[in-house]
């Protein structure tokens, strides 16, 4: 299940639902792109479900972010691609083949733990202030992003 | 059922090794066992006792010790005890391991196939081979006389342990215990209950009051909306009138509009671009090519895969070394669904393919995440900017129209804070009203398991007492009953001087006791044991040490004439001095044979008995010293 925390719903409710904002999933995704550039994670202190599959919106790439996320796990666990068992053993923990989306519980946990990584970033760069109009958050989030994928080295 | 004593055998203990034998039911019923003292009488006693009440179970290694031989010369013992229920043989065996020091236990009954380890009596009669029931079938001498002392409640208790009322604390024991789990688990006292409901309204009324604050928000709100609705077609009205003032607000809004929309679109371009990870983030497209290529030399998915077959066919040869024709590569794709593939395999081929299809991306030309922000930041000053253009040619205007149009939208105005103001309201309140509905839904549950918990422990009262009741009403019943039987057995038993039962409370007491002989005493003992013993289903044996013990010879001659009388059989061990009086008294009582046995230490191995049969050993042994 993807999940949000109680202090992501509050950051984002002056926003959510308005303009291209349909969907509480787009945050979490804005939050995740962040995170997972940083290589960070944060474990959840709160806990809501959101959905159990990728919108459909982001089904044509979520293959894409599984890939995204078992590389930064890879970077982060200092295995490299070819090292055969060592990836079997993370690839067998975050993926499911049974089911799409190709999670484990594992898994999701994983993705929950980057998003809220980049979520802690993105209220640390906003002062904690929640933004209140979606396209002044959208410019500053992008040069946000911009700049931790330039500064990563996780990538 | 009649269930008599059979034997017993006993070797490597601290008693000598024996094996004795009593009759069989149609013969004798009375058994005189004489053992002098050191021969191990009340080892032997205890023995047959925890033979039949399985207590050896709970002994400890000082327990098994006692019954070592003195002299440490043997390692292993056993004493084996067989009793007959009805035509079944049943014998018990209790082992003992002198270096292990510990012991067990084997049973053989013939009808369940032979000996099994551990001590299990038939399922039948289980509940009387139990210590407390035990206790009044193999007995001393004294616990007859117990029985009319004050100072002891044994009359009690061996109605108890014969009508089993033990079973009724234990099922009350057991009710009790379901109580007290439930109360560790969270069950609530009184005091407790009376809080968690002063809880419950204080939340009821927070609930209401957040209800309530949502419910007139919502209805100013609604008023507010329409009359927002007013104000703005009055300001259409107005502006209707007035041609060139519509047209310079229409002019700035229509600017708003565009701008607004050309932000909008801005937004979602970017948003788009934000969804492909590869096309914005130039870094991406490396960083999963890389892994795309890792997993390629560590030949991951290990197992055939769509993917190796679309590798094969754009090769010029297949890996046979044949070179390739559309036909064969055609075959090849359409056969290649046969072959097996796991589905991680098929997982990591998806992940393969996806970063393989967005890599097909010229990124040096690509700069989309760049201008997608420039873009946006563009259009949103675009939008301010239009934004503040109206709100100045509405200031700015001050021809026809515009005093009214402007307080209209100043109405507006201050229309829309109030409309923020409630919508706020509601905002805020609705998640607390729907933590406070949380909340006051599992008081509620704890509440009502705390009363179903509280009906359990009145149930659970109620029950008790229950049990209670029953076991005075038992003890009541068969103590009038006893004390009516008992009375109409005595003057069969003492045919001279009968005496009477007046009540039992705990011990037996007589009438006019301080009167009556020892003798008389312990005979009414027996005849209560006896009249007990017939109300159970079962005709147990007497087995007793020294019956007549510290008696005088007279008083032992009219117990011995007793024990007949009581129509079970009867065990009994005795020293030679117990012979005279006891024996004589028994056997003008007895109308059938009485069988003697005499056991001493062998003079050569004084960890064997020597046994002797019959009535002439019996009473030539120690002859001598009486004289």
């Amino acid at each position: 299940m993807f999940k949000r925390t109680n202090e992501q719903i509050s950051f984002f409710k002056k926003i959510s639902k308005k303009s291209i904002f349909e969907l509480d999933f787009d945050f979490w995704y804005l939050c995740l792109l962040v995170g997972i550039a940083a290589g960070r994670k944060e474990q959840l202190d709160s806990s809501n479900d959101m959905t159990a599959r990728f919108p459909n919106d982001y089904s044509s790439i979520e293959n894409l972010l599984i890939s995204m996320l078992i590389h930064i796990e890879l970077v982060e666990k200092g295995i490299e691609p070819d090292d055969k068992q060592s990836v079997r053993q993370v690839v067998e923990q975050i993926i499911d083949p049974t089911n799409r989306p190709f999670l484990t519980t594992s898994g999701f946990k994983v993705f929950n733990e980057y998003s809220n990584g980049g979520f802690e970033i993105i209220n640390e760069a906003f002062r904690a202030q929640p933004p209140d109009d979606p396209s002044s958050f959208l410019i500053k989030y992008g040069v946000l992003v911009e700049k931790i994928f330039g500064q990563s080295k996780m990538w | 059922m009649n269930i008599c004593l059979s034997g017993w055998e006993s070797s490597g203990l601290r008693c000598p090794d024996m094996k004795i034998e009593l009759g069989a039911s149609n013969e004798s019923q009375i058994h005189l066992i004489q053992m002098p003292n050191g021969t191990g009488k009340t080892t032997t006693l205890n023995l047959i006792a925890a033979c039949l009440n399985g207590c050896a179970i709970e002994w400890d290694q000082d327990d098994v010790m006692k019954y070592r031989r003195l002299d440490g010369t043997s390692d292993a013992g056993y004493f084996l005890v067989r009793i007959r229920t009805g035509d079944e043989q049943v014998s018990f065996e209790l082992n003992f391991d002198f270096v292990e020091q510990k012991c067990s236990y084997r049973t053989s009954i013939a009808e369940d196939g032979g000996i099994r380890d551990g001590w299990k009596p038939p399922h039948a009669l289980k509940r009387y081979f139990k210590k407390e029931f035990i206790e009044m079938v193999v007995f001393d001498g004294e616990l007859a006389a117990r029985l009319l002392d004050s100072n002891y409640t044994q009359a009690e208790k061996a109605i108890d342990a014969l009508c089993h009322l033990d079973f009724f604390d234990q099922m009350s024991m057991a009710a009790d215990s379901i109580w007290r789990n439930a109360k560790l688990e969270g069950a609530l006292d009184d005091g407790q209950i009376q809080t968690t409901r002063r809880q419950i309204n204080k939340i009821k009324e927070s609930i209401d009051s957040l209800s309530s604050k949502i419910n007139k928000s919502k209805e100013l709100l609604e008023g507010f909306y329409k009359e927002k609705s007013n104000l703005e077609h009055d300001r259409e009205a107005e502006l209707n009138r007035h041609a060139e003032l519509k047209d310079k607000y229409e002019v700035a809004e229509l600017k708003v509009e565009e701008a607004n929309r050309d932000r909008e679109r801005a937004m979602r371009a970017m948003h788009l671009t934000l969804k492909n990870p590869v096309s914005a983030f130039p870094k991406v497209q490396y960083g999963l090519s890389r892994f795309k290529e890792g997993l390629d030399r560590a030949r991951l998915p290990e197992s055939t895969s769509r993917q190796f077959f679309e590798e094969i066919i754009k090769e010029e040869a297949c890996i046979c070394g044949a070179p390739f024709n559309q036909e064969m590569r055609n075959h090849v794709l359409s056969r290649m669904s046969n072959y097996l593939s796991d589905e991680t395999t098929g997982v990591l081929n998806l992940l393969k393919e996806a970063i393989t299809k967005f890599s097909d991306i010229d990124i040096h030309n690509n700069e989309s995440l760049e201008v997608a922000i420039a873009s946006l930041k563009q259009t949103n000053s675009d939008y301010y900017n239009a934004d503040q253009e109206r709100a100045i040619a509405k200031a700015s205007y001050d021809g026809p129209g515009a005093a009214e149009i402007g307080k209209i939208e100043q109405q507006i105005g201050q229309l829309m804070e109030k409309i923020e103001t409630y919508e706020r309201v509601i905002e805020n309140a609705t998640p607390q009203l729907a933590i406070k509905k949380n909340d006051i839904s599992k008081l509620e549950d704890e509440l009502s398991e705390a009363l179903n918990s509280r009906k359990i422990k009145d149930q659970v009262n109620i029950f008790t007492s229950i049990c209670n009741e029953i076991i005075e009403m038992v003890r009541i019943n068969v103590k009038n009953e006893l004390l009516t039987q008992c009375n109409k057995d005595i003057p069969e038993v003492l045919l001279d001087n009968p005496v009477k039962i007046e009540r039992i409370s705990g011990a037996i007491y007589l009438y006019n006791q301080m009167a009556a002989s020892v003798g008389q005493t312990l005979a009414v003992g027996y005849v209560f044991l006896s009249r007990l013993f017939s109300y159970a289903a079962h005709s147990f044996p007497f087995i007793v040490d020294s019956p007549v013990g510290p008696l005088d010879n007279r008083v032992r001659e009219q117990v011995g004439a007793l024990i007949p009388k009581l129509g079970r059989q009867f065990v009994a061990f005795t020293i030679s001095s117990e012979r005279v009086g006891f024996v004589a008294g028994l056997e003008a009582a007895s109308g059938r044979s009485i069988q003697f046995i005499t056991v001493h230490r062998s003079f050569i191995d004084s960890n064997v008995a020597n046994i002797i049969d019959g009535r002439d050993g019996f009473f030539a042994f120690h002859a001598d010293k009486e004289q």
